[in-house]
């Protein structure tokens, strides 16, 4: 460290020492010549204002180039021609650009120029040797080739102007400058409707008459209707919207296909198309033009009727003698689930068939049952095609049935039961049916109410001497009557038994009861009851009357022995419903 | 204290009292508000089939209704079916609960066919009743259902089988297709579809695949079941379809449905589009996390070791 600090210390020294030296012999030399004294002479040259001149080295072109290729815009500011001036007079100067090699030095405004024929620009005045820049403001300009001739001319009064140049270079910079128009685009159309999924064509109404070089052609850029410009790319871009389509480059009237997704709504959309030419320079103003999908009907499957399985009916007096039959099916829509107005379920039995169940008919047809979405898939948004519906059938407890393998089981034993879905889409006359493939059974059910005036539910008869009896039963016996309402899908006969009536240990024999389906007299006519269940044929038909069951009375009679003691007697009759033939609903 | 005592025994009773008066009002059991009537219901009301092979065994299930909710029903079962009445087992029971405030209750009759059963047409029936009612006075209605079953045994093989219904469940782009037939085998022989195809069209009409399959579960004697059949999916993208079935039996096209389904965006796709997922899924993602799992098996080795050490 110590030599370190040395070292630095010398160095110092020697740069101070040898700084104050050549202090010393600077300030000497100069003292030195200052001392010389010379002796004031008075001399005077008048000197001429002369022409500047385009500056040596430096050149005079278009900024931007301009050529067949890359033409300036017509109607754009902001092209130039530039140069610079070398003025021996070193005076500010101005830059002009004219149509023809012909200019006037202070033609113009104070000391400014003015051209001989047309004036492209005119700069401002700019220093000596400082370049200019000359702005073309190419609105009007109706041709593709301008010549142009530069002049540089010094702003003094008496001013001169240079010779012309039309251009140093070799790249397009020089003269002539290249003008490109805009398109012509009146309209644009999109063919007519199609289908979601199919391609809309839409085409514009479109031109470029610019052959300069090659002749220029046209291309359309469609997006939706809020798009305020177009940046041209690959692909393009719709600023404030979305592209439909572009087209590639064409002579004229170019034309793109947009494929129209699935599904797709079928409500008019406005598409605002812009065209550019070749050099990418737009027509004046988009054209627009709306467009409708064409509106599809909606389609319906995987229809089902009760889960494929077959139904059984609740009797009249299990859940109001209602049971529900869920009827599903999927409905799809190519202009998506949203445009899927209402479904409805039909409920019929084959026999009926879905064009003659046109009315309620709780027997064998389930009319117009509204059906919601429901099922797991729901429809989410105008981009989803279907949604599943679930419709309801309230069934009624009589609802025919169809099981059994003749026709003593049942009058319908050969059909079935079917359901078709009716979906409508918005669009009026837009709909479609499916009916299920195969149909489901509807069980017979054997149910029936006994009534009785008395509570029990019991009949009596009363009290009777022994060796007497009933004598004639008939309407007005009401204690002795037991009504039979059928309260399931199928008519009803009855097995009657009983038991011995007793007291004590007195017995009444079973079959000193009798029974009969009408009035009648114990005497002459009933049946004796059985101790054995017993079928006898009732025939009670099928209720076919929501509100109305079928009924039908049994009239009991009775014969007290002769000899049995004094008392009250009791006992239990038995009564069994089952299905009555089907001939006899 | 007392008072929040006292003030719950009044709040109690006027809970316990309303509720009393509304049954009063509102009786559970507003169909059997008479008690001069008795009901009672069964479906169905015979057996389904009617031929049976010996050696079979048939179950068929019944449902009881119609009876009185407002108290407890204890149904009995009685077979009548003479000499082959040891055929018929009630399951699970001849005697069947049906609770207070239900009206429905269900049971199963077995028939169970011996193998050497004679060819002969039956006719038996079974009763369903309510017990013995208790009665001083008068004749009691006691009120029951009879089944009547007609049958025959017979070596005579019937093959007759349908299709109730098929489905294609919603799946995800990359899943297999499943299919779902509810097939109803309405004959005395164990039956199963030859094949099941399936053209699958896309919402333009356009047939995008067409798969069948022979592989499908068979289907017992006079059973109705589901059944399932998967197809490979691939080449269906995301989206709405239609599936057309064609089940055939033999060569005969036996059942025709159209039924919709969706094929939906894999999440393995979904995940594997996040920026997370394709950084998990790219050679940097990989080799970050395959060094961070190392990094932290070491730690938790060290960490180990360095504990054993101080013990």
């Amino acid at each position: 460290m110590k030599v370190k600090v040395t070292s630095i210390k010398s160095i110092f020294s020697t740069l101070l020492v040898l700084t104050a030296f050549f202090t010393i012999v600077l300030y000497v030399s100069k003292n030195v010549g200052e001392k010389v004294e010379a002796t004031d002479t008075d001399t005077e040259v008048t000197i001429q204002s002369s022409p500047p001149v385009f500056k040596s080295g430096e050149d005079v072109y278009e900024d931007t180039a301009s050529d067949a290729t890359t033409p300036w815009d017509e109607g754009q500011s902001g092209q130039t021609i530039k140069a610079t001036s070398e003025d021996p007079n070193d005076d500010n100067y101005f830059l002009i650009v004219c149509s023809s090699a012909s200019v006037t030095p202070e033609g113009g405004t104070g000391n400014a120029p003015s051209c001989g024929a047309t004036q492209f620009c005119l700069s401002s005045s700019t220093t000596d040797e400082t370049e200019a820049t000359c702005t073309v403001n190419t609105s009007g300009y109706s041709s593709e080739s301008y010549d142009w001739y530069a002049y540089v001319c010094d702003d003094v009064s008496g001013s001169q102007c240079s010779s012309s140049s039309q251009g140093t270079l070799s790249d397009g910079s020089e003269s002539p400058f290249k003008v490109n128009h805009r398109p012509s685009f009146s309209a644009v159309n999109d063919g007519g409707s199609v289908d979601p999924g199919s391609n809309v064509t839409f085409t514009a109404t479109a031109s470029d008459s610019d052959s300069d070089g090659t002749s220029d052609t046209v291309k359309v850029v469609v997006c939706t209707n809020t798009t305020t410009a177009v940046v041209l790319g690959t692909p393009s871009t719709c600023t404030g919207g979305t592209l439909y389509c572009e087209s590639s480059y064409g002579a004229s009237d170019p034309s793109c296909q947009y494929t129209q997704p699935n599904p797709y709504r079928d409500i008019s959309r406005t598409v605002r198309a812009f065209v550019f030419d070749s050099h990418e320079y737009g027509a004046s103003t988009y054209q627009e033009d709306a467009f409708t999908p064409n509106n599809i009907d909606p389609v319906v499957s995987s229809v089902t009727v009760n889960g494929g399985s077959n139904v059984t009916l609740n009797d009249e007096n299990t859940s109001g003698g209602i049971t529900s039959v869920v009827l599903t099916a999927t409905v799809t829509d190519n202009n998506s689930c949203n445009d899927i107005a209402s479904v409805q379920g039909f409920l019929y039995r084959t026999g009926i068939g879905y064009a003659s169940c046109t009315a309620q008919d709780n027997n064998n047809c389930y009319y117009q049952i509204s059906c919601s979405v429901g099922g797991g898939n729901t429809c989410d948004s105008d981009n989803d095609a279907s949604a599943s519906y679930t419709c309801t059938a309230s069934m009624r407890y009589h609802g025919d049935p169809t099981d059994g393998a003749s026709l003593t089981d049942s009058t319908w034993y050969a059909e079935t039961w079917k359901d078709t879905i009716l979906a409508n889409d918005n669009t009026g006359g837009s709909s479609h049916n499916l009916e299920v493939t195969t149909g489901v059974e509807v069980n017979s059910t054997t149910a029936f109410t006994v009534t009785t005036a008395l509570a029990g539910p019991k009949i009596s008869y009363g009290s009777m001497a022994a060796g007497a009896d009933s004598g004639l039963v008939d309407n007005s016996d009401t204690n002795q009557i037991t009504t039979m309402a059928v309260t399931g899908n199928v008519g009803l006969d009855a097995q009657l038994s009983g038991t011995l009536m007793t007291y004590s240990t007195y017995e009444i024999p079973i079959a000193n009861q009798k029974h009969n389906f009408s009035s009648f007299t114990y005497s002459s006519g009933g049946t004796a009851l059985s101790g054995t269940a017993t079928e006898y044929e009732h025939n009670l038909a099928k209720t076919t009357v929501t509100a109305s069951h079928v009924t039908g009375p049994t009239y009991w009679g009775i014969l007290v022995p002769s000899v049995v003691g004094s008392g009250t007697y009791s006992g239990t009759n038995y009564i069994n419903g089952l299905k009555g033939e089907a001939q006899s609903w | 204290m007392f008072y929040v005592m006292k003030i719950r025994n009044i709040i109690s009773a006027i809970f316990v009292s309303v509720i009393f008066l509304s049954t009063q009002f509102f009786p559970i059991h507003a169909v059997y508000a008479q008690d001069n009537q008795a009901s009672i219901g069964i479906s169905p009301s015979g057996f389904r089939y009617n031929t049976f092979m010996p050696g079979m065994t048939y179950e068929q299930e019944f449902t009881i209704m119609g009876v009185d909710p407002s108290t407890q029903n204890s149904m009995f079962l009685t077979m009548d079916a003479g000499d082959i009445n040891d055929w018929f087992t009630f399951v699970p029971s001849n005697e069947i609960t049906i609770p207070q405030g239900e009206q429905t209750g269900t049971f199963t009759l077995r028939m169970t066919i011996p193998k050497g059963a004679e060819f002969k047409d039956h006719n038996v029936q079974f009763r369903v009743g309510f017990g013995k009612p208790e009665n001083t006075s008068q004749v009691a209605i006691a009120v029951g259902v009879t089944v009547v079953l007609n049958f025959k045994i017979s070596d005579e093989e019937l093959r007759d089988w349908e299709v109730r219904l098929v489905s294609i469940a919603d799946f995800y782009e990359g899943d297999d297709m499943v299919l779902t037939a509810k097939i109803n085998n309405k004959g005395n022989v164990d039956v199963k579809p030859t094949k099941i195809k399936v053209d699958v069209e896309d919402l333009n009409g356009n047939i995008v695949k067409t798969v069948e399959s022979s592989t499908v579960d068979e289907v017992p004697a006079y059973v109705m079941q589901e059944v399932e059949v998967k197809y490979d999916s691939k080449g269906i993208v995301p989206g709405d379809y239609f599936g057309n079935v064609t089940v055939y039996d033999g060569d005969n096209e036996l059942y025709k449905d159209k039924v919709a389904f969706k094929v939906m965006i894999s999440t393995k796709k979904k995940f594997m589009d996040t920026t997370f997922g394709k950084f998990v899924t790219s050679v940097p993602g990989i080799a970050l996390l395959s060094v961070g799992g190392v990094a932290i098996i070491l730690f938790l080795i060290s960490r180990r070791k360095r504990k054993s050490e101080k013990k």
